[in-house]
């Protein structure tokens, strides 16, 4: 009953009298399982090959951070710190000879397995040590941006009308915004980091307060838009407090964009602190990141060729790891691109 | 104002209400014009009565539903609802308030946060005012889903998982968890296919009945609001235009517009012949309305003095009617 044919129109239905209290199309019907939202865009994005294999290559790569940790500082199995002169500019998969070096300085298993620097260390531990610290500034760094942007763009987007003496709330931050983007970021990070002290905090810190403008305006955007929804309305109209609005009903309508670039953002802080590394501005030697190997290394690319091309190929393939998981996501979680 | 008063004191009385937005443009945003949207409408809606409001798009009907319910800061007028002025309150007081009016919106797509489910959706009301608890709250969320005509274990789905009017049974669902007195249904109908749109308003009518609402039900259909309206307001430009029971209006439309509005709204039977009425010209823009009678550009009748002087209120037909036109036509009757 009630479903009508359509062409008769609602004035039909009033002459029959006919009520229809239950949907139609409710009744008895079992719909499929049901899917989150998440779990929707966890579907999508398996089925985008080269981002799954992006994430499986930052999977290796955190454990391998993670060990690297373990393995270089707390039980040094591999401590990349041992100069062995005799054994200098050993390629990859020598064999650690008897005679020259100490028993408690040899490698694991006695092989270099990614061969040795000019001072004979052993490259596969100072690798291991610098996936940490790689992936460490990568990810703080990026934190540290994504909550200046997500605060400011949030402030703007929300209470971007509110005046403050001669100017709004949102030309304030959003000039503020654009000021930090005039800076060409790189130089004004080399600026800084000349005149602090050179530790690895710091250009964690350097690094995450100079990248958060795209987030800023991301989430601005995103929360412009969403103001206008009519579920944000509704929001309202229930009676909901501010910050029930703001944290239930926009925040999590908004995160997808920002997760996609903080994904990028990592490969982008990750390569500006293997450059300054590279330049001489980043972590001390003696520690070892993947900038400084690869400093070192420039000396030698005709003789000791693995010493450039075991970290830049590292840094090559997580950075390229990074987009590509970026892309699959962005993909997976566009809601456009989801209709289809 | 005297437009809707009605016997006994009414639920919702607005009065003047004013809508202005702000164009601004050039250095330092200044304001260099006003959009009138709504420009002093006033009109009392009777408890458990259906107050239709019909026009153009663009002629203000959302932002009149929006503004009563203080979802955006009106620029004039008042609002008073069971007794208490609207626009006077606090944010306190305003959030207290909103338990007893409540509104559905157009686009069921939109109006449903597509992270929540069902059930969160619907429950969020009690939560927002601490009604009810644990199994008290899911009880009352499965009351009102089954009310609205859904199942229970819906509670658990994410709105995507509907179609149309399944969603806007949902936002019917919510909008009814707090109880209350007056609903405004923002196009709540037009965005459904129309057998759709019938067992909506069906409900609507249902619930109406079950839980003594009173509606202000927003639309450009006509056929929908002769069906489910008492009263109906006819709107052009920010401004009334003729406010009359429903068969009245629509047996006498009074005001040339709604005569034209009447005119072409088509008609079930095809060998009805009926004379059109059109209308030279497209709707005015409201940055810069029209002096005198707003309508008076468009209007087939329009005297000398309709392009000066704004229309006074003209009550016409039987005194209990209530029926009342803003025209010169009808003035010294």
């Amino acid at each position: 009953m009630g479903r009508n044919d359509g062409v008769e129109g609602a004035e039909e239905i009033v002459e029959k009298g006919a009520r229809v209290t239950r949907d139609p199309q409710t009744l008895g019907e079992e719909l499929p399982a049901s899917e989150t939202p998440w779990q929707e865009s966890l579907r999508l994005f398996k089925q985008d090959r080269l981002a799954v294999m992006g994430a499986a290559v930052l999977g290796v790569l955190l454990l391998t951070a993670i060990a690297g940790k373990a393995l270089t500082e707390w039980v040094v199995v591999f401590d990349p710190e041992v100069v062995r002169l005799p054994e200098k500019f050993l390629p990859p998969f020598s064999v650690a000879s008897t005679a020259d070096v100490p028993v408690q300085d040899r490698p694991l298993s006695g092989i270099y397995l990614l061969g040795t620097d000019e001072l004979g260390r052993d490259v596969f531990a100072r690798m291991l040590q610098g996936s940490f610290v790689s992936l460490s500034i990568g990810f703080i760094a990026v934190g540290i941006s994504v909550m200046i942007g997500i605060t400011l763009g949030g402030l703007s987007g929300f209470y971007g009308n509110v005046k403050l003496g001669v100017m709004t709330v949102d030309t304030l931050i959003m000039r503020f915004t654009d000021v930090m983007l005039c800076f060409p970021t790189f130089f004004l990070i080399l600026t800084v980091v000349a005149l602090l002290p050179p530790s690895i905090y710091n250009i964690m810190i350097v690094i995450g307060l100079t990248s958060w403008m795209g987030t800023a305006r991301f989430v601005r955007a995103e929360f412009l838009a969403l103001r206008k929804q009519d579920f944000v309305v509704a929001a309202t109209s229930i009676g909901a407090p501010e910050r029930r609005v703001i944290f239930l009903h926009m925040v999590p309508n908004a995160i997808a964009p920002v997760l996609v670039s903080a994904t990028i953002g990592v490969a982008t802080a990750i390569l500006t602190e293997s450059a300054l590394s590279f330049l001489g501005f980043g972590v001390q030697p003696p520690y070892a990141t993947w900038g400084n190997i690869l400093a070192d290394g420039k000396g030698f690319i005709f003789d000791a060729p693995w010493l450039f091309f075991i970290p830049g190929l590292a840094i090559l393939v997580v950075v390229l790891a990074f987009n590509l998981v970026g892309e699959g996501l962005r993909e997976a979680m566009n809601p456009k691109l989801r209709r289809r | 104002m005297d437009s809707g008063v009605t016997h006994g004191t009414p639920l919702l009385e607005v009065r003047q209400l004013k809508k202005y937005f702000p164009v601004r443009g050039g250095l330092f945003s200044k304001v260099s014009a006003w959009v009138k949207a709504v420009d002093d409408v006033s009109f009392a809606i009777k408890h458990r009565e259906t107050f239709g409001l019909v026009g153009e798009s663009g002629c203000g009907k959302t932002t009149v539903g929006r503004t009563i319910l203080r979802l955006m800061e009106p620029t004039g007028g008042d609002v008073t609802f069971e007794g208490d002025n609207v626009f006077a309150m606090d944010s306190q007081t305003l959030r207290a308030t909103r338990r007893r009016m409540q509104i559905v919106f157009q686009d069921p797509y939109s109006s449903l946060n597509p992270r929540m489910t069902v059930g969160s959706i619907v429950g969020e009301p009690l939560v927002v005012h601490k009604l009810a608890k644990g199994q008290a709250r899911t009880d009352r969320v499965y009351q009102l889903l089954d009310r609205v005509g859904l199942r229970p274990d819906h509670a658990g789905r994410y709105p995507h998982e509907f179609s149309g009017g399944q969603r806007q049974r949902i936002g019917i669902a919510r909008a009814l968890a707090l109880n209350p007195k007056f609903i405004v249904c923002d196009e709540a109908v037009s965005a459904l296919d129309v057998s759709i749109q019938a067992q909506i308003i069906n409900l609507l009518k249902d619930l109406q009945e079950d839980y003594h609402l009173a509606y202000l039900f927003i639309t450009h259909d006509l056929n929908v609001v002769q069906y489910i309206a008492d009263r109906v307001a006819v709107m052009y430009l920010g401004k009334l235009a003729e406010v009359a029971p429903s068969e009245t209006l629509f047996s006498n439309p009074k005001h040339p517009y709604t005569q034209a509005l009447l005119s072409a709204n088509p008609l079930p039977d095809p060998t009805v012949q009926r004379e059109r009425i059109l209308l030279p010209g497209d709707v005015p823009t409201p940055l810069n309305p029209p002096s005198g009678c707003r309508f008076h550009t468009r209007c087939p009748q329009a005297m000398d003095h309709c392009k000066t002087i704004a229309p006074p209120l003209i009550h016409v037909g039987k005194p209990e009617d209530q029926h009342t036109v803003w025209c010169h036509l009808y003035e010294g009757r």
